[in-house]
């Protein structure tokens, strides 16, 4: 088989038996790869209810079709199972080497289940796989981790793993590769913990089969040259995403004093976490695999109380939450508590939001110094916030509830629900539907709530696009009659995330290539449409999955504050609000679900061929 | 125009008149065109916004003559906002502009829109 392996690793921690099967073409046409490949097989092999941090839920790490192919931009793996952090389907993805390591080993995925009695790490290394005991790792944060591994297995060897917060199961906690590429959504981090997963280290030198090398090489060479020539690759590749922490600060895009702020009247020195002056610590580029843009970077902080040696990039989120949500304009802390993050693997989003949350509650009165060991929760507080998030990595003190994250937390504090500001428990990024309104809607619509990567029309609304894609001009506060554009958008999204592809390169590439890139690959003759019905049933799956689990997935709640339940009466987002039932009944429609239960339709699902799941779904109907 | 790098505009030049003055705050794409976060614009009487942009394109790049266009647009604005209020484009293009104003031109996110994506 051209551009797949053929080959999943499904490792029962259990009973330590770790198997390969070959599922067959079938399945990787209809899903690509990716998420889309793990839904299936999780949706097949897991029955509803299970305990997210039980030994039933089963966990994949995936790759997609164009991983290990020569395809710019094609360096994620995503990692899937059903989330701590919401209950719902859940997956997070990350750049770097270990997509293309796990493909080079010769397996396009890999699948846990069961619970190890002690701590393990899955070697997968030139077609083999065995579980090795990692009893001398667990307490080890992902750094120490990382280079022991290292060490041990080759500078080659590519790790994914755990620091201390995915072993003490925090709801917040992300999968760490490469000292701070994180796979950080969803929670995922303390499903491996929970499963006494420690890491998962792949290498190897097997050269993937393709359907037609030569072309796919003329394909990317096309791609560098046609690169190299937009302007704006060279302003990302510069600065990459914290271009745009002082500007979207500015423009309610950031959200400010926990998304009650107005970045020009209560943040207006935002430019001392964004751009240049975020970039002068970096002393190193880092690209992922092969990646002519190379947005990332590695950072130091000389000396001082927040000194780091080497840690990946604060990206725009980690900007923005750790900055302007908390009014905290010293970038040196907020490289800390980056790193903080990547050691003991945290999801930089939700921590930061979990502290935003405690400032307000001490704001409030609903917190004193001695519930925080003294910590004066004060905004913009930078010794704080760094101290706070130690303390949640380590789970000591208010740091054991707060390792829950935001929402658990405010119900635990007592606080008005509204300022833990989630979706479906998953704490928001760092993009206010506000400024762009599809955000809400795909917030709460998406299987996996709370996720700005599930972009879809807010890429306009953000003033991009996918290139070559025919697409109309838009009013982005025309709230009505735009749920098949983002419809479509999303299922794009989902089909490119499923092939391995990055969000800071597949748009900038002519779409109508796609198809002679999959070609190229594998041999099939794949058109737009067939990719975006590819996404709808990746979408109409994961949906189904939610629907299973017994979730009334049309309620899912949002914070007000995001969607401007009251509106501002100051700055640049004041009066908007948005409608978000409006949206989300227009969403359904265009995907063909109800529009009041957001269950898809038998015929929906009979015509994207899941007709297993719509007679599970639909027999529930009685 | 009057060109300034940081907030040192009213020593920038001796204009000898009782012009007004318009700050505007550039971002992205349209910081990288002027070559500079901040510029001092003389506010003429009865200067409208999109006569701004023509004055900006004139002196720096063509680009900006489309900043105030409706989505999308290329290197347009992806949020013009006028003393902390957001506009509506290309509504309030004819706005006229006082003096203190200040303008912020808030750049697409994620490499922002071309002619080869409509």
């Amino acid at each position: 088989m051209n551009g797949n392996w053929n080959k999943i690793l499904f490792a029962n921690l259990s009973t330590g038996e770790v198997t390969v099967e070959e599922p067959g073409d079938k399945l990787y046409r209809d899903f690509l790869g990716g998420y889309g490949l793990g839904a299936q097989i999780i949706y097949s092999r897991q029955r509803p209810g299970v305990d997210p941090l039980g030994p039933d839920n089963v966990l994949g790490f995936t790759t997609g079709l164009l991983v290990g192919a020569p395809v710019v931009g094609a360096t994620r793996f995503t990692v899937c199972g059903k989330s701590p952090l919401t209950n719902t389907w859940g997956d997070a993805n990350s750049g770097g080497y270990f997509a293309t390591a796990l493909r080079r080993a010769g397996f396009d995925a890999v699948f846990f289940s069961g619970v190890a009695d002690e701590p393990v790490y899955l070697y997968v290394n030139d077609g083999e796989a065995v579980l090795r005991e990692a009893g001398a790792l667990w307490g080890k944060d992902t750094f120490e981790t990382e280079a022991t591994l290292k060490a041990q297995l080759g500078e080659d060897a590519q790790v994914a793993c755990i620091g201390p917060a995915g072993e003490n199961v925090s709801r917040i906690a992300a999968i760490i590769h490469d000292r701070g590429r994180a796979a950080a959504r969803s929670g995922l981090g303390a499903v491996m913990g929970s499963k006494r997963l420690k890491a998962v280290v792949t290498s190897g030198a097997l050269p993937l089969p393709l359907a037609d090398e030569a072309r796919a090489e003329e394909l990317r060479t096309a791609i560098l040259r046609r690169l190299r020539e937009d302007e704006s690759v060279a302003a990302f590749r510069k600065y990459g995403t914290v271009s745009h922490v002082a500007s979207s600060t500015f423009s309610g895009d950031c959200p400010v004093k926990n998304w009650d702020g107005v970045g020009l009247v209560d943040f207006p020195q935002a430019e001392l976490i964004s751009d240049d002056n975020v970039i002068k610590y970096e002393f190193k580029k880092y690209a992922c695999y092969r990646c002519p843009i190379a947005c990332g970077g590695i950072y130091k902080v000389e000396e001082g109380p927040y000194a780091v040696e080497a840690t990946q990039k604060a990206e725009y989120e980690t900007c923005g939450m750790f900055g302007s949500n908390l009014l905290n304009d010293d970038v040196e802390s907020i490289i800390k508590a980056n790193e903080i993050c990547n050691r003991y693997g945290l999801d930089t989003i939700s921590t930061a939001a979990t502290v935003a949350l405690a400032f307000e509650c001490y704001e409030r009165g609903l917190l004193t110094e001695d519930d925080t060991a003294g910590l004066g929760l004060t905004w913009g507080n930078s010794e704080a916030i760094v101290h706070l998030t130690e303390m949640i990595a380590r789970r000591e003190g208010i740091g054991d509830l707060l390792a829950e994250g935001s929402m658990v937390a405010a119900q635990e504090l007592g606080v008005d629900p509204d300022v833990a500001v989630h979706a479906g428990g998953q704490e928001l990024p760092a993009h206010d539907p506000r400024y762009a309104p599809t955000f809400a809607v795909n917030y709460v619509v998406e299987p996996t709530p709370g996720r700005h990567t599930q972009i879809g029309l807010a890429h306009m609304e953000l003033g991009s696009a996918i290139r070559g894609m025919d697409l109309p001009e838009i009013d982005k506060y025309q709230i009505e009659g735009k749920g098949e554009l983002n419809a479509r958008l999303l299922d794009f999204t989902h089909a490119a995330y499923s092939m391995g592809l990055c969000l800071f390169v597949y748009p900038r590439i002519d779409v109508q290539m796609w198809s002679e890139i999959v070609e190229a690959v594998s041999g099939w003759d794949y058109s737009l449409d067939e990719m975006l019905e590819t996404g709808a049933r990746i979408n109409a799956l994961r949906q189904a999955f939610n629907i299973r689990e017994g979730l009334d997935v049309s309620s899912v709640y949002i914070s007000p504050r995001a969607t401007g339940h009251p509106p501002d009466d100051r700055g640049p987002l004041k009066g908007i609000s948005i409608d978000v039932d409006l949206q989300r009944r227009e969403l359904y429609e265009a995907r063909g679900w109800d529009t009041q239960t957001g269950k898809p339709s038998r015929s929906t699902l009979l015509n994207l061929g899941l007709k297993d799941v719509a007679d599970d779904i639909h027999g529930m109907d009685g | 125009l009057i060109e300034t790098h940081e907030l040192h505009d009213s020593q920038a030049r001796d204009t000898g008149t009782e012009l007004g003055r318009v700050r505007v705050h550039l971002f992205g794409i349209l910081q990288t065109r002027a070559g500079k976060k901040r510029l001092t614009v003389e506010q003429k009487p009865g200067l409208t916004l999109k006569e701004l942009f023509r004055q900006l394109a004139y002196e720096y790049d063509e680009g900006f003559i489309s900043a105030g266009d409706s989505y999308p647009g290329p290197f347009m604005a992806s949020a013009v906002i006028l003393n902390g209020n957001t506009l509506r484009m290309p509504e309030d293009l004819h706005r006229t502009l006082n003096d203190g104003d200040e303008l912020y031109l808030i750049a697409p996110i994620g490499g922002g829109w071309d002619a080869s994506c409509s």
